[in-house]
């Protein structure tokens, strides 16, 4: 990465030729002033001694400091990937790696600083996790300032717990044999960041035959400009329990850039089932370089649902591997790139076991500049017999000085499998909003309700309250125009 | 030499090794260039850059499917393209036959089409099982032009293949169809490119492939639509029947789009017969093998039938009978045709 005195958001990628403008996006966008006596912060950059700071100050056991410092060597070791959106306008020795809010975690929101439960209200968690939620995380920059379950849930069993609890808790040992072991931090170079400044982020372990039957939440707030988010998520959902998580994740937007490496790690056990939900909205000054990875044993699945909406630069492909015979992989998602974003998303789907299936369906929207990439790929494995995969993406571009790109690879190893893809790039049809025109809806509105037409089939698969927001998401975005 | 071949448009993941090929040949033979591009037909629409999107250079001043690799191995060998020039409101049939040779054997074709102009392009391979075939177009079209490229990929054990359909006039139209049957130790690499820039032009690509034991066959099919190709639409399907346990089966098709205004597809069907098929035919007193060879034949005949010469027909409708043929005494279906 290019050495620049500030780190200012590249907007090399904005095709529309304007500088990013100063969008109102409405909740998303408060800013909370955070005042040095609250909050302790690392120096920029990323360095042995950062690495043994953040480490010290979240009282690390020693595997843990050492691993740290191994991915540290191996994140300078690696190559930034050469085949994405360029990244050369994120300057690491600019990026403070770990900001921690002055306040232990709580279980009570009167307990949370002030400062921050406004922050967490005015984005409706508190309220969220009164009426639809099992269980709530919320993180504030690198730390979890609030978690709590419901007693009906923790009674079947299920944890959930910040990392750094379960890190050093009950649940170390387990923590230990799992942690990075689905996305090593030789992975990638930022899943090696990743692995050397984590923080935060959520565990998540559900017994045999648990079911939650409504969902838990993490939700993510950066507020410090400048800053980089590593929260680290691990759910292991054993045989026969069934969870849906949510995560969440938004950020006021500054003129200089901030870094999300979040890392998810999924383990799905023998005929159990996971539901994993994301709204993305970072603000438009995010590099947003997150890893999510789920394994699934015998007769598991696991399904993704994905909304990205924000960021400047998005890398983000959830992977599905299929390990257990009877195994399934479903990946439900859409993107939404406006101008000054580039967004490059997707899905992998890995098949390893008898019998495995996945199914792909991703919808893409781009306008005013922005660029969306949908990259995919399928493999299935000799060893997966008798697998199906389906893929299926669609493409709507809305303007053109906007571009949209669809890059799926598939790789079949066996004889006994059967793969479909198909894919279509188009645009709304004249006829359509004329027709929604002449009953006396206006040119806009009547474009956003064919956006989220085409957006149902992710928003469908969201519990109600979740699904609104994501439309009102895509109105906001189409009345930026 | 090594040399990289293939090349994507645009990347992806290193890790999937799709990005290209990189081959190592050596001896090619090749007929000589009776027609050499001119270098103002050459230089005339260079771009530098790949897409508009990536800092991916387009280092071909006209260019072809298999890219700056495969003029650089034809120079080696001291071959060079052979150009074919249509000229306006005219029309041409060209059929590329390969039945005979020995080792490493190149082809190169540079098309240019003037407005109205229209070419119909053959390429019918054939060669015997240890030769190594390249075999590269690149084509440029004005307003109104037509191109029709038909490619039977037969015989030969390793084949790379690569074609660029340039549709810079307006309603130029491009209609594109290979075939090919792998079997044992034998593999093809492809990398088909139709670029969308003339309003209202339109472009069709279908891949018939078959996979027998232990084949290799990797695609690559783009549909690139640049700004300003407003009303273009664009078609490309593949579909494979995979029958070998050892095969290994690659694609990435892609779609590129910086232009609203257009309608691209494209679809991909990897697999075997299906059981329902199966068992539909198994009902009529058809057997399992029987079934293949009658599947195999039908998805190579989507591309014979284009070929206006009957002895290729014949050709290669022999070559499936030889393939599922089981007979000790085989006389008739091994018979070379031509």
């Amino acid at each position: 990465m290019e050495a620049r005195t500030d780190n200012p958001i590249d907007i090399s990628e904005d095709r529309s030729g304007g500088l990013i403008p100063e969008v109102e996006r409405g909740l998303y966008d408060f800013k909370d002033e955070e005042r040095d006596e609250d909050f302790l912060k690392a120096e920029e950059g990323l360095t042995e001694d950062i690495i043994r700071f953040i480490s010290k100050e979240k009282h690390d056991p020693d595997w843990m400091l050492e691993f740290r410092l191994k991915s540290l060597e191996i994140y300078n070791r690696l190559e930034v990937p050469d085949w994405g959106p360029p990244i050369d306008g994120l300057n690491m020795d600019r990026i403070v790696t770990y900001v921690k809010p002055k306040t232990k975690m709580s279980a009570s929101w009167d307990e949370v600083p002030e400062d921050i439960k406004n922050a967490f209200e005015k984005l409706g968690i508190p309220q969220a996790e009164r009426e639809a939620l099992a269980g709530v995380g919320a993180q504030y920059d690198s730390e979890l300032v609030y978690h709590n379950l419901r007693k009906d849930v923790e009674a079947q069993g299920v944890v959930y717990t910040d990392m750094e609890s379960a890190l050093t808790g009950e649940y170390s040992e387990m923590v230990r044999s799992y942690f990075m072991k689905l996305v090593p931090p030789t992975d990638h170079k930022f899943a090696a960041l990743h692995g050397a400044v984590w923080s935060g982020g959520s565990f998540v372990y559900a017994p045999p035959g648990a079911k939650v039957e409504i969902p838990l939440q993490s939700y993510f707030r950066l507020n410090a400009p400048g800053a980089g988010q590593f929260e680290h998520t691990l759910i292991i959902i054993d045989e026969g329990a069934d969870v849906h998580f949510i995560e969440g994740c938004s950020a006021p937007k500054y003129n200089i850039a901030n870094l999300h490496a979040g890392c998810v790690e999924l383990f799905v056990g023998k005929n159990a089932h996971l539901r994993y939900s994301t709204i993305e909205n970072w603000s438009k000054n995010m590099y947003n370089l997150n890893t999510k990875r789920a394994i699934c044993e015998e007769g598991g699945t696991i399904e993704w649902i994905s909304g990205s909406f924000g960021s400047h630069v998005s890398y983000l492909y959830p992977t599905s591997v299929l390990k257990g015979d009877h195994s399934h992989g479903e990946f439900t998602g859409i993107t939404f790139a406006g101008k000054g974003q580039n967004l490059d998303t997707g899905a992998k789907m890995i098949h390893i076991g008898k019998n495995t299936s996945s199914f792909i369906d991703t919808k893409s929207v781009c306008k005013s500049g922005g660029i969306s990439t949908y990259r995919s790929s399928v493999e299935i494995r000799k060893s997966a017999e008798g697998s199906k995969a389906s893929v299926n993406c669609g493409s709507l571009m809305l303007d053109s000085v906007s571009r949209s790109d669809t890059i799926p690879a598939m790789d079949v190893r066996t004889d006994k499998a059967d793969v479909g893809h198909e894919a279509k790039i188009g645009r709304i049809s004249d006829e359509a909003v004329f027709y929604m025109m002449s009953r006396g809806i206006s040119e806009t509105e009547a474009r956003a309700m064919i956006v989220s037409g085409f957006a149902n089939p992710v928003s469908k698969e969201l519990p109600l309250e979740y699904a609104a927001e994501m439309n009102n998401l895509i109105k906001l975005e189409m009345e930026m125009g | 030499m090594n040399t990289m071949i293939n090349r994507l448009p645009v990347l992806t993941w290193n890790k999937l090794g799709l990005n290209g090929e990189e081959i190592n040949v050596k001896d090619i033979t090749g007929t000589p260039a009776k027609n050499l591009i001119p270098e103002a037909i050459a230089a005339a629409r260079r771009e530098e850059f790949v897409a508009g999107k990536y800092p991916m250079v387009c280092d071909q001043a006209f260019p072809s499917g298999m890219g700056k690799g495969m003029d650089d191995l034809l120079a080696d060998a001291g071959l060079q393209p052979e150009y074919i020039h249509v000229k306006k409101g005219e029309e041409a049939t060209v059929i590329l036959r390969f039945t005979e040779g020995s080792g490493t054997i190149a082809s190169s074709v540079r098309v240019y089409l003037e407005e109205d102009a229209k070419l119909h392009l053959v390429s019918f391979q054939m060669l015997p099982k240890e030769c190594t075939f390249l075999n590269d177009v690149g084509v440029r079209l004005e307003a109104g032009a037509s191109f029709k490229h038909t490619e039977l990929e037969l015989g030969a054990g390793k084949v790379y293949a690569g074609a660029y359909y340039d549709q810079q006039g307006a309603r130029s139209t491009v209609e594109s169809r290979l075939g090919y049957i792998c079997s044992k130790g034998m593999s093809i690499d492809h990398n088909h490119v139709d670029v969308f820039r003339g309003k209202k032009t339109e472009g069709l690509m279908r891949f018939y492939g078959v996979l027998l034991d232990d084949a290799e066959k990797t695609s690559r099919e783009t549909l690139d639509f640049r700004a300003g190709s407003k009303g273009a639409v664009g078609d490309e399907e593949e579909q494979m029947l995979v029958f070998g346990e050892d095969s290994k089966d690659r694609a990435v098709p892609m779609i590129l789009g910086e232009e609203e205004d257009v309608s691209g597809r494209h679809a991909v069907n990897i697999g075997r017969l299906s059981a329902d098929m199966l068992y539909y035919m198994g009902s009529r007193g058809i057997s399992e093998d029987i079934a293949r060879q009658l599947m195999v034949r039908a998805l190579i005949q989507r591309v014979s039938s284009h070929i206006p010469d009957d002895k290729l027909k014949e050709a290669a409708s022999r070559y499936v009978d030889t393939l599922f043929c089981t007979r000790d005494d085989c006389s008739g279906c091994d018979q070379p045709v031509l």
